[in-house]
């Protein structure tokens, strides 16, 4: 074998670019046209979203309270302070695990192995992603205040606000991304975002009870507030966009390919509707940088040892608890800005979210049929077994979430001891309700891409049973929500989160 | 005795493999050989019931093989290549785990012959996302020592190793083999085959 010589320096990153687009062009994927495809998809997503959340958030907070108390627009105006910085801690995260700076798997093992100008090869992603931050941010921030039906300045301030936070944001996570002094700090952006999480959650519920009190906090002055914030962000989004633009070259293939990895599951879930290669990622790269924990032996054998297991694992796992926690702040703040119904249907969709948060051993045994063969307890106990810490966390839920409707002032929803038994079975079956609707959610099977495909319904091609899959566990928590809206007692949505749950844990025999 | 009585699978036109019969006495081991695609792992897959074949019988004591079945479970110590991990446990904790579903009497004990057996003492506190590929091949074999077994259905575990650790594979194969433990796998490496196999399987 012959070594092959260097013939030359390699080419530059516009050239690599235009060989690119030429090549797509030659096999009929016009680059122009993928991106306006590509942007179309998100605009009309995002635009059916925003409109759908503004227009429930304005109901919600211009319907008559059947108590006959208007939500404050103090109150208002808080909880928006709050919903912002929970976007920008959710934000964050999820510029975190994305890189936020990526590259297509393809590109890292064909283009940037090679030795190319890294910086420059990176640069147009880095800055479209950067603008497409900014496009999301403005679009949050003038979507956030359309509730309380502000004037047009203010969305415009919130919109410009917004980009900037979010320009800000990508800018500080890039850095972070690049390596310092040999390792790279990309779990700080994570958890400066779980903590803008635990600090909105925790301003929320202080907002709802003051406003649930009659002491609603004085007026935010949202126009001066945003100003502050904009100018801070610019400051933040320059220099950070200018150091993380300079150090684009040092990136690592590995770093750069999980990203690209994260992207391909953003892109297969927004095609698909599937979370699950999304998740898989995810996870993957959390536990990666985990990388070791201190084992501890369990105790007992048997299906106890697997409860054991299923705990311990939670306990690695604390922000599944906190984001539970900050749920359970949900039904206070509908509570606060709307009528007692509404508050019994946050108590189940919230639930659902809140326990779901709690089942990620059930979804592992669920979703690895080699993991299930190895122990020695067939499918059904296994998933009974899994579904032990799931229905703990429905029996907590139910207890910090009752006092939210005795607040909202409606005993025979609250469960409080004076309504007697009705009560108590309208709070169990809220509770057996949101843990019917996790349980189902995390017992999805795994979406069939081999199976017949429909050519198109509406958003292209999918697979039978998409939708199903899709709206496994969501079903019944909107089932169960549209029962109580539309008056249903209790034994029936008792009835009917039971049989949901018992349908869930059937043993599946096809894998 | 894991009894396989004619047989046969086809994905679509295509026939993978038919008629195909084999008896696996304990401490004996049957070892499946043949090209890339020749149909090893899909037989594997149907002896240990994860695929149904589309004629013929698979039994396990007499009775028809269900791998739901808790006992089939707890006598059959099946790799394949469809394992998965629990993402939040360590290489030492899966193993303990897999040890006391299983009742086994001294779990602490035998993981850590176990986890020495198999080389990965230096990586018990390791999580799976951080294993190398060979690593993992030796935690999944390792989840089939550190259990009761009374037969073991590997496919290709000999993929990953590296030398000495194929080496390892094979002493512990017959030290099985000894213990009664009968043995079906499929592998392409002709000195496994020349210290383990009493049968041949060619398909």
């Amino acid at each position: 074998m012959t070594a092959v010589p260097a013939t030359g320096a390699a080419p530059p990153p516009r050239a690599v670019r235009a060989y690119r687009r030429a090549v797509r062009r030659e096999h009929g994927r016009g680059v122009l046209r993928s991106a306006l495809g590509a942007t179309w998809d998100v605009v009309v997503g995002a635009a059916v979203l925003g409109a759908l959340g503004a227009q429930a958030g304005r109901r919600l907070v211009h319907g008559v309270p059947s108590h006959g108390t208007a939500v404050s627009a103090q109150t208002a105006g808080w909880l928006l302070a709050a919903a912002a910085v929970a976007l920008v801690g959710a934000g964050l995260r999820g510029l975190a695990a994305a890189g936020p700076v990526s590259a297509q798997p393809a590109s890292v093992s064909w283009i940037l192995a090679g030795p190319v100008d890294r910086a420059g090869v990176l640069a147009p992603r880095f800055w479209l992603s950067a603008v497409g931050a900014s496009a999301v941010g403005a679009a949050a921030g003038a979507l956030l205040p359309v509730p309380t039906e502000p004037a047009l300045a203010l969305v415009l301030t919130a919109a410009v606000t917004g980009a900037a936070v979010a320009a800000a944001a990508f800018a500080a996570s890039a850095v972070a991304q690049q390596p310092h002094g040999g390792s790279a700090r990309s779990g700080a952006p994570r958890r400066v975002g779980t903590g803008l999480l635990v600090v909105a959650a925790m301003g929320g519920l202080v907002v709802a009870v003051a406003g649930l009190a009659g002491h609603p906090l004085p007026a935010l002055p949202a126009g001066p507030v945003l100003l502050v914030v904009a100018a801070a962000a610019v400051v933040v989004a320059a220099v950070g966009g200018w150091r993380a633009r300079a150090g684009l070259g040092g990136l690592d293939r590995g770093t750069l390919a999980s990203g690209g990895a994260l992207v391909l599951g953003v892109a297969t879930t927004v095609t698909w509707m599937d979370t699950s290669l999304l998740r898989g990622v995810a996870d993957e790269r959390r536990w990666r940088d985990r990388a070791t924990v201190h084992s501890r032996r369990l105790r007992g054998s048997g299906p106890g040892a697997l409860l054991r297991a299923d705990l311990r694992r939670l306990g690695r796992q604390p922000d599944r608890v906190v984001g539970f926690a900050a749920i359970a702040v949900v039904p206070y703040v509908v509570a606060a800005v709307a009528d007692p119904i509404w508050v019994a249907v946050a108590q189940v969709l919230a639930g659902a979210l809140a326990v779901g948060r709690l089942t990620a051993g059930l979804r592992t045994v669920s979703d690895q049929p080699g993991l299930r063969r190895m122990l020695r307890v067939d499918d059904r106990t296994l998933h009974v077994l899994h579904t032990a810490l799931p229905a703990a966390g429905a029996v907590l839920w139910m207890a910090v979430t009752a006092p939210a409707l005795v607040a909202a002032g409606d005993p025979a929803l609250a469960g409080t001891p004076a309504a007697g038994d009705p009560a108590l079975g309208a709070a169990v079956a809220a509770a057996v309700g949101a843990l019917a609707a996790a349980v189902r959610a995390a017992t999805r099977p795994p979406l069939n891409y081999g199976s017949v495909v429909v050519p198109d319904v509406g958003f292209g091609a999918a697979p039978v049973g998409l939708i199903s899959q899709v709206l496994r566990g969501a079903d019944v928590a909107v089932l169960l929500a549209g029962l109580i809206l539309a008056g249903a007692g209790y034994p029936v949505r008792l009835a009917v989160a039971t049989v949901a749950l018992a349908w869930s844990l059937r043993t599946r025999t096809a894998d | 005795m894991l009894e396989v009585a004619a047989l046969t699978r086809r994905f679509g036109e295509h026939t993978v493999f038919a008629d195909v019969s084999l008896d696996l006495p304990p401490g004996e081991a049957v070892v499946v050989t043949g090209p890339n695609g020749s149909g090893k792992s899909t037989l594997l897959r149907c002896v240990a019931g994860i695929d149904k074949p589309d004629a013929g019988r698979v039994s396990w004591d007499g009775r028809e093989l269900r791998e739901s079945d808790p006992a089939v479970r707890a006598a059959l110590a099946v790799l394949l290549d469809d394992v998965g991990l629990f993402p939040e446990m360590s290489v030492a904790e899966h193993l303990d785990l897999l040890a006391r579903v299983h009742g086994v009497a001294d779990p602490d004990a035998v993981v850590d012959e176990v986890l020495d057996d198999v080389g990965l003492t230096g990586a018990a506190d390791q999580l799976p996302a951080t294993l190398s590929s060979g690593q993992r091949q030796r935690l999944l074999l390792g989840s089939c020592f550190v259990r009761p077994r009374q037969v073991l259905v590997l496919d290709e575990p000999e993929q990953r190793l590296d030398v000495p650790g194929r080496a390892w594979l094979a002493r512990r194969l017959v030290a099985e083999k000894a213990a009664g433990v009968g043995v079906l796998l499929s592998c392409h490496d002709p000195s496994l085959v020349e210290a383990v196999a009493d049968w041949v399987l060619e398909l």
